[in-house]
């Protein structure tokens, strides 16, 4: 037994040394780590089997091999036999402290790719290899690609968590800092990219640095980087302004939105990103970008959950102004009227304007979502795209009809609608990546997205030839017009404007119908409905074979063949099924004649019928040759008879011939094999399923069977049983 | 402990199930059951095909919809809160099917087929309606559709 144990613990692998024959191994995951190598070091004659390690050689995974992961080594695995981590990071310490430039430079580069092992990271660590790399950096001694290197092993050594980032001081910050800020022309890209990306990780993993840093790093100087036409550097740049972005007070993420919704920054993002990756950037990249857009529209949070106080003058005038924009654009209007009749007039404004209240408009701004953010939107669309706005207000507040489309009231529930396709007030998500590009085109993205989408509103809720109780079917109607615009992330709002005019209402029921139909042809395959169709087989079956008796029972006149196949010209005969389904009745006709029953002299009961054969099996068509079809049409009967071998038939068409081949085999007890058989079992299986499930429709039906619970404990029902 | 159900009294079947329990009710997707007393996960009711047999069936398998009762009790009348025409556009479907496999049994191809392609248009109308996505100017329109038709069918 321990035999068998032991060759389920062997795997079979290759292992490799510079300059030496590989070795072929059984590995025993039993033995230990130092067994093995001491194995290994004596196949080699190497002396000190303590210096070495394994380690993996996959593309993607050069770690050390440790107790902890050789279960990842697997049969074919191919290691490589190398310095232990502890030789490996005496010996690169030495050279860093002791070598020349080159022997410098060659030592940060290992360290670079090995620190991202954390078996050697420690060792290093516990070497004080990383307070020597601070060291060097905060010296500032290092230049181009050692520089760069020794940046990349910090990052890496970091990256375990192993160390905090609290121990950096102020040298070591600046330092790193001065090289974001001034990149010397020359200056090794990756040196800017790791250092990028080390302030990144100062900001989010070390708050008692952030004030320090934020003095240092401005704006300006990373949208520089954003310049950059190394997408790794823009990538490290726009991650970091979104670390100093999600760290900072409300105040300060207003003031940096409000440098990042500058022109100049805006159409940097769009024409050194987006438009230069044509519209393509990369995941990481699109992540970025989303997470800044994300912590933009976050700052609309504020207002969208604020309600209109009733004091405020600021939001009164607003509503005033979208009252005098619309009606009184002749500015004749006032004068000597009395406060009261003013009041009466303003209410009937308001009420053309589409508001709930029209006494008092402030209360239609009282729920949150969308809170004041609504009339923020109202009065921007007023003010920038006056004509848009009159049209609207004016074309609804002059029907006669009750078809009029409230800009008020659904100005509110829009902008609430749009907070939340935006997911406003949502910290970013990890995954997401989901950005929109036309919102670097425009200074108040939000705003002229609301501009966009009311004029679409007002299209639509015309399209639907709304009434007010349809507001929620236009409303589902606009959400998808928008979600399904958006997703193809137009690079302008003229764009966006664009893929909104080809989704009209049409165009979505189209859509919606589509889908229904996927989902019902999905359904059909669903298992529940599957069984359902073969516990209701057995009945179409039944009715099918039902039809086909009457349809023997009627008879048919065929054409005479002679026993060799030929056609006989003007011969006819008849042939039909007695009404209790047990004879036949068959006899001469003429071309016009049905004869009854009785007037058909010759019998064949059922039971005499041995089989029933078609095509070529057929008696009277063995011998016909050529390119004739008639085969195609043409059963036999095979009879148990001696005077009488074979009743043989020659369909008119195909489905005479369905018909006929159905019912006999029916009468056989076999299968109806016809094609309109199985037409027929399908146009009336489809249909009776459909009205089966007539009370199931918009339910929704399980993939698989839903869980049973454990029985009832007792069967002492309340209405006792019968 | 078994207990009356109050507001869960009406629902359809997803799924089938064979009945293989003690008292157990054979459910086919599809059917409507009315339910009358419920215990830990399990109901007990009837399918509303055949009143007469009685049994349990889990209440996983059954989506429950509105329904409103009357003369509560043992025999209490429960009916489902639909919209009227959906009512009888699932009763006049249901009617038809049966006259309409008559027909294919009797061989009439022709009023076959018409029929055939009604009931389809009155499934996909039903269902339009049903979706709730409609305005009230299209259901009111879609409802006299329905109407007509019906009336075309019946005659």
């Amino acid at each position: 037994m321990p035999a068998m144990n032991d060759t389920a613990n062997i795997v079979k692998i290759a292992v490799e040394m510079a300059e030496q024959v590989p070795q072929l191994i059984g590995f025993n995951q039993k033995h230990s780590l130092a067994a093995i190598i001491q194995d290994l070091c004596n196949g080699w004659q190497l002396a000190e089997p303590d210096l070495y390690a394994l380690q993996f050689t996959e593309n993607n995974n050069k770690n050390y091999v440790t107790e902890k992961n050789r279960n990842e080594i697997k049969n074919g695995s191919i290691l490589r036999l190398t310095f232990s981590p502890s030789k490996t990071a005496e010996d690169i310490l030495f050279k860093v402290k002791n070598g020349t430039l080159d022997e410098k430079t060659q030592a940060l580069e290992k360290l670079s790719l090995l620190s991202t092992d954390m078996t050697f990271a420690l060792e290093f660590i516990n070497k004080q290899g990383l307070a020597l790399i601070i060291s060097m950096i905060e010296e500032g001694k290092c230049q181009g690609v050692t520089l760069a290197f020794c940046l990349l092993s910090f990052v890496e050594l970091m990256d375990h968590g192993i160390v905090s980032w609290d121990i950096l001081e102020s040298t070591f910050i600046n330092r790193v800092a001065s090289y974001v800020n001034n990149p010397g022309s020359n200056q090794d890209s990756k040196v800017v990219q790791a250092s990028l990306s080390i302030l990144e990780s100062i900001v989010l993993n070390s708050s008692a640095k952030y004030a320090l840093l934020e003095k240092e790093i401005t704006i300006p100087s990373l949208v520089v980087h954003l310049q950059s036409v190394n997408p790794v550097t823009q990538q490290n740049a726009i991650a970091l302004i979104n670390a100093l972005f999600v760290k900072a007070d409300h105040i300060k993420r207003k003031a940096i939105s409000s440098t990042l919704s500058s022109q100049k920054v805006r159409s940097v993002i769009l024409s050194n990103i987006i438009q230069a990756a044509s519209g393509q950037v990369g995941n990481e990249m699109a992540h970025q970008l989303y997470v800044l857009q994300t912590l933009q529209l976050a700052l609309l949070e504020q207002r969208m959950n604020t309600k209109m106080d009733l004091q405020d003058q600021d939001a009164h005038e607003k509503i005033k102004e979208l009252r005098r924009i619309a009606f009184d654009m002749d500015n004749s209007s006032t004068g000597g009227d009395s406060t009261t009749r003013r009041q009466v007039g303003f209410a009937k404004d308001y009420k053309k304007l589409g508001f709930k209240c029209d006494i008092n408009p402030a209360l239609d701004f009282a729920e949150t979502p969308p809170g004041v953010l609504a009339l923020d939107c109202m009065i921007y669309f007023a003010r920038n795209h006056v004509d848009n706005y009159t049209k609207v207000v004016l074309e609804n507040s002059c029907r006669a009809d009750e078809h009029e489309c409230p800009f008020g009231r659904t100005s509110v529930e829009l902008v609430r609608l749009l907070c939340e396709v935006l997911r406003i007030g949502e910290a970013p998500s990890e995954q997401g990546h989901h950005y929109h590009p036309m919102f670097f085109t425009t200074d108040h993205p939000f705003e002229e997205f609301f501009c966009v989408c009311i004029v679409l509103l007002n299209k639509t809720w015309k399209e639907m030839r709304a009434t007010k109780e349809d507001f929620v079917k236009v409303f589902s109607v606009v959400k998808e017009q928008i979600t399904r615009a958006l997703s193809g992330q137009p690079l302008s709002l003229d764009k966006f404007r664009g893929l909104l005019q080809v989704l009209t209402y049409s165009e979505i029921t189209n859509l919606w119908q589509q889908e229904r139909t996927s989902r019902e042809e999905w359904e059909s395959h669903a298992r529940p409905i599957v069984e359902l169709r073969e516990q209701i087989k057995p009945e179409i079956v039944e009715l099918i074979q039902q039809q086909r008796y009457g349809f023997l029972v009627e008879g048919t006149r065929f054409t005479k063949y002679s026993p060799r196949g030929q056609r006989i010209k003007d011969k006819y005969w008849y042939i039909r099924l007695s009404p209790n389904h047990k004879v036949f009745h068959y006899g001469d006709c003429d071309e016009k004649s049905e004869p009854a029953l009785e007037d058909l002299s010759n019998k064949l009961p059922v039971v005499d019928i041995k089989a029933l054969v078609i095509g070529k099996e057929c008696p009277h068509m063995k011998d016909v040759r050529g390119r004739k079809t008639t085969h195609q049409l043409a059963f036999s009967l095979l009879l148990d008879s001696v005077e009488v071998a074979s009743l043989d038939f020659v369909a008119p068409d195909e489905k005479v011939f369905d018909f006929w081949t159905d019912g006999i085999n029916a009468l056989l007890g076999n299968k109806m094999a016809s094609k309109e058989a199985q037409n027929d079992l399908d146009t009336l299986l489809s249909l009776d399923i459909k009205l089966r499930l007539l009370d199931a429709e918009g339910v929704d039906i399980p993939q698989d069977p839903p869980p049973i619970p454990a029985d009832p404990p007792n069967y002492d029902f309340c209405y006792e049983l019968k | 402990m078994w207990t009356a159900t109050k507001t869960k009294k009406y629902g359809v079947a997803v799924y089938n199930w064979k009945g293989d329990t003690r008292f157990g009710l054979p459910l086919e997707i599809g059917d409507t059951v009315q339910i009358q007393e419920e215990c830990l996960g399990w109901y007990r009711g009837f399918a509303t095909k055949n009143r007469t047999v009685k049994g349990v069936f889990p209440a996983s398998y059954v989506f429950i919809k509105p329904s409103k009762i009357d003369n509560e009790g043992l025999v209490e009348s429960v009916v489902p809160v639909e919209d009227p025409v959906v009512r009888e556009v699932t009763l006049v479907l249901r009617e038809w099917g049966n006259i309409w496999k008559k027909l294919y049994v009797e061989r009439e191809t022709y009023k076959f087929n018409n029929l055939r392609k009604v009931m389809r248009d009155l499934l996909d109308w039903r269902r339009q309606l049903l979706t709730g996505t409609l305005t009230q100017d299209q259901t009111r329109e879609l409802k006299l559709k329905i109407t007509a038709k019906i009336d075309w069918g019946n005659r």
